[in-house]
């Protein structure tokens, strides 16, 4: 199969080229070895960024090519500087000339191809018609390139065209736009000369700066989660995996009720951060074995929501102690002045919290069964819980299956003196709360 | 007072619609058009790193000096600046309306200026190229000198970091100028995406940048609540450390870089091991553990080093760098502060005599110098504090520490 694509790739573009060759002009060669040089250049210098900002400078000097020639010698030209985009270097060098075959070869097609539009719908200069004419042959450059790519791509990296097409095709708008501004560059050639690569060159090295230092402090700042997350549970050893787990069961949710990717890991965050406010209760509470008297849990409550709202003084934190707060996690409360989807991520919190906390083991009692956990979330549906997210998480565990609860606890925590079998927590830190 | 801000707007465009309306009568469509294309640049900033903004509009400015002839670019200019003037006025605060307005003034000063000395210089016909770079450089050097001069904080920028933005912008706008004049404005319009892909992805990094300040800020607030640092504690010694590195001219990644690290200085007496509750009991311990978990956790090393070296409650260490100098003396400064202004010449003092290596006195002398110059920069700290102390109003946070002794695990000069 791959093979076969090397092949066809490599024969049609020869086609192509002694079609050109035959019936056309020939080019300057001056241009097409200057072009091509830089081409060449471009391919092997860039770095792959990212997939939706990944720029190919070789793409843009192709489409700066197929302005400079004209009509009768464009097709042969840039079929042949198309061609030197798939020189790169490494394959040459370890000499795989397979792959060298179909990149020179789908590279001259889609560069011909774009050409092939653009004199054809470019009969008279300027205008509106222009500019149709170079967003069509971007189009018809992004169209050979991916029909060839694509199935090439898939084959190699073993996955099914349709994964690789969803990692695309968030490209094709900067496709479009970076092509036609190559055309554009190709056409105020003559005035610009080699200023026009430093046009070119400048706003797309910065654009890789950019990325590169976002990525940097992205991480950074995913460090810093971490951190507080492990800070957080270092509180409350008993407490060790809850976050974990919790923030699973919010995706499970969150993924059931169709939440958008980016909301989905604003939820995540907020669920990992949702004992935030435990940071400020005192330890010997939050670790004392058995239950709490009322006086110990006021404590415990009075500091908790204190927490969540010291740090609410931060912005970013702001949303995430929304999620943390037992205020809005409960369902009857009302959304006050609360923005609908962070209320819905509180709700998301405090069925995921409350799930997490029956199916585990507390220093005051053991495991509930996965039954009696449903049975109470859902007796509690309406008043204290979300009947959405109650369901949605129920639908969710079943259809994958999953058991937790008494017997099927991971890394259950090692308890001095066993707690007893009965009693049936609540969410959240209601988990602490003084005998009912 | 309240105003009817769709009301003011509406009014606002009904009067640039006039203005622009004229401007096409008396001299030419074509610069009312670029003027309403600078002046709608005006309204969108590319957001620089570390603070401040650069309009889109200066690329439109750079093709709007280079393209049309000096009179009809000053015309064009000027209600442009007039209209967007009116729009930016109406969206934001007084003082960052004033300095973006008087930045943009700056642009097309210094972007005319260029163009006329390029016209000048040159006999004969000005190739657009030429007098598209002369505008280019003229618009980045109006901003510039204009944003230096720009008072307070709100939408100043710093040099570096607004280079890459200038650039883009200033290629952008000569490309649209070589564009229209030898392609048509159509095709030129091109030139364009560039500059959106540019905002967006300058937007991302300041964006990213400022949530990555607030989550340290947040980590800076874990052994306050823990009751290892009275509440307000490292916000407060941020402030000072920002001060102090901003009064030595260090630039803007590495006062971020002092102030997070400031920031994080007790983080090390926090226990982070839920097995062993390990935590840092000496000064030079409670850096080095905080060194190592911010580490594991996966912050960039130079916070990490800067953490271990900062050693920032003590005072004899030695400060290997100027920028742990500067963490050491605003931490310690605000232990001996606190929240009470009283305490600030006994600090400085205290300061100052400590600092026994090149660095420290340095920064030392750096605080003495804020102190001359501002009187009160210990109440603009005091007030960060205290935005936190509210929420925690009737909590002994010291009750969370107890079953540990509190004061055997930090060497904390506390005010009696």
């Amino acid at each position: 199969m791959r093979r076969a694509l090397e092949i066809f790739a490599a024969v049609t573009a020869t086609v192509v080229v002694v079609v050109a060759a035959l019936t056309g002009d020939a080019p300057s060669w001056l241009v097409v070895i200057a072009f091509g040089a830089l081409v060449m250049l471009a391919e092997n210098t860039v770095v792959f960024v990212h997939a939706s900002t990944a720029i190919s400078p070789s793409f843009m000097i192709m489409m700066a090519a197929i302005a400079v020639f004209g009509p009768s010698d464009g097709v042969l030209g840039a079929a042949l500087v198309g061609a030197c985009g798939g020189l790169y270097l490494p394959h040459i060098r370890s000499r795989r000339f397979g792959i060298l075959a179909f990149n020179c070869g789908q590279y001259a097609l889609s560069s011909t191809a774009a050409a092939a539009v653009y004199y054809a719908a470019f009969a008279n200069p300027g205008g509106l018609m222009q500019l149709l004419a170079a967003g069509c042959a971007a189009l018809a450059f992004g169209a050979v390139n991916v029909s060839l790519v694509l199935p090439y791509a898939a084959k190699t990296a073993g996955e099914r065209a349709g994964v690789v097409w969803a990692d695309m095709y968030r490209a094709l708008p900067n496709y479009l736009s970076w092509g036609m501004l190559g055309l554009l560059v190709g056409l105020v050639c003559d005035e610009l000369g080699a200023l026009a690569i430093v046009l070119l060159a400048v706003p797309m090295g910065i654009g890789r700066w950019t990325f590169r230092s976002f990525s940097r402090v992205k991480e950074a700042h995913d460090a810093s989660l971490h951190l507080f997350i492990r800070l957080i549970e270092a509180k409350d050893p008993y407490t060790a995996g809850h976050t974990e787990r919790v923030a699973k069961y919010t995706t499970y949710i969150g993924e059931e009720l169709g939440l958008a990717p980016s909301r989905l890991e604003h939820l995540r965050q907020s669920a990992l951060m949702h004992d935030i406010g435990k940071l400020a209760v005192p330890g010997r509470l939050l670790n004392k074995p058995g239950r709490l008297t009322q006086e110990e849990w006021d404590v415990v409550k009075r500091h908790n929501t204190a927490g969540i709202d010291i740090l609410a003084n931060i912005d970013f934190m702001r949303t995430m102690a929304v999620a943390a707060s037992d205020a809005h996690g409960r369902f009857d409360r009302g959304a006050g002045s609360m923005p609908a989807d962070l209320l819905l991520e509180a709700h998301i919190v405090a069925v995921a919290d409350a799930f997490d906390a029956m199916t585990s083991t507390r220093s005051y009692r053991r495991a509930l069964s996965q039954a009696i956990a449903y049975e109470e979330l859902r007796a509690n549906a309406g008043s204290q819980f979300n009947p959405e997210c109650v369901e949605a998480l129920i639908v969710a565990i079943e259809r994958r299956g999953e058991q937790f609860g008494a017997g099927h606890e991971v890394d259950a925590h090692e308890f001095e003196t066993p707690p007893p079998v009965t009693g049936v927590g609540s969410a959240g830190l209601g988990d602490l709360e003084a005998t009912p | 007072m309240t105003t009817d801000r769709p009301a003011v707007l509406a009014g606002l465009a009904a009067l640039a619609a006039f203005a622009l309306g004229t401007l096409a009568v008396v001299a030419d469509p074509a610069d009312a058009a670029l003027a309403a294309l600078v002046a709608s640049g005006l309204l969108v900033g590319v957001r620089v790193p570390w603070g401040g903004s650069i309009p889109m509009g200066v690329a439109a400015i750079t093709a709007t000096a280079a393209l049309r002839p000096h009179g009809h670019a000053a015309a064009a200019l000027a209600v442009a600046l007039a209209v967007g003037a009116a729009l930016v006025a109406a969206g934001n605060p007084r003082k960052e309306a004033l300095t973006i307005v008087g930045r943009c003034a700056g642009s097309m000063v210094g972007a005319l200026g260029a163009t006329l000395a390029v016209a000048a210089a040159v006999d004969g016909d000005v190739p657009i190229l030429a007098s598209a770079i002369g505008a280019a450089g003229g618009a980045i050097v109006g901003d510039l000198a204009l944003s230096l001069l720009a008072p307070g904080d709100g939408a100043s920028i710093e040099l570096r970091a607004a280079l890459p933005v200038h650039l883009t912008l200033a290629c952008a706008g000569i490309l649209v100028a070589v564009a229209v004049d030898g392609v048509g404005v159509a095709m030129a319009s091109v030139a364009a995406f560039p500059l959106l892909i540019t905002r967006f992805s300058f937007d991302r990094y300041a964006d990213v940048t400022d949530t990555l300040q607030q989550t340290v800020q947040a980590l800076g607030l874990v052994p306050e609540l823990a009751g290892l640092a009275p509440l307000g504690h490292s916000e407060r010694a941020a402030v000072y450390a920002e001060a102090v590195a901003r009064e030595l001219g260090l630039g803007r990644a590495a006062t971020a870089r002092v102030v997070t690290v400031t920031r994080l200085h007790h983080i090390g007496a926090v226990p982070h091991d839920p097995e062993t509750h390990q935590v840092g009991t000496s000064a030079s311990d409670i850096a080095a553990v905080g060194a190592r978990i911010v580490r594991e956790a996966g912050m960039p090393a130079d916070i990490a080093d800067l953490l271990a070296t900062a050693n920032a409650d003590s005072l004899d260490a030695v400060a290997p760098t100027l920028e742990a100098a500067v963490v050491r003396v605003a931490a310690t400064f605000d232990e001996l502060v606190g929240d009470d202004p009283r305490g600030a010449d006994r600090g400085l003092a205290v300061v100052s005599g400590a600092a026994r290596d090149a660095h420290s006195r340095r920064a030392a002398a750096a605080l003495l110098e804020l102190f001359a110059a501002d009187g009160d920069l210990v109440g603009d700290a005091i007030e960060a504090g205290d935005r936190f102390r509210e929420a925690a109003v009737g909590l002994d946070l010291d009750s969370v520490t107890a079953g540990r002794s509190a004061g055997d695990i930090l060497p904390f000069h506390r005010r009696s």
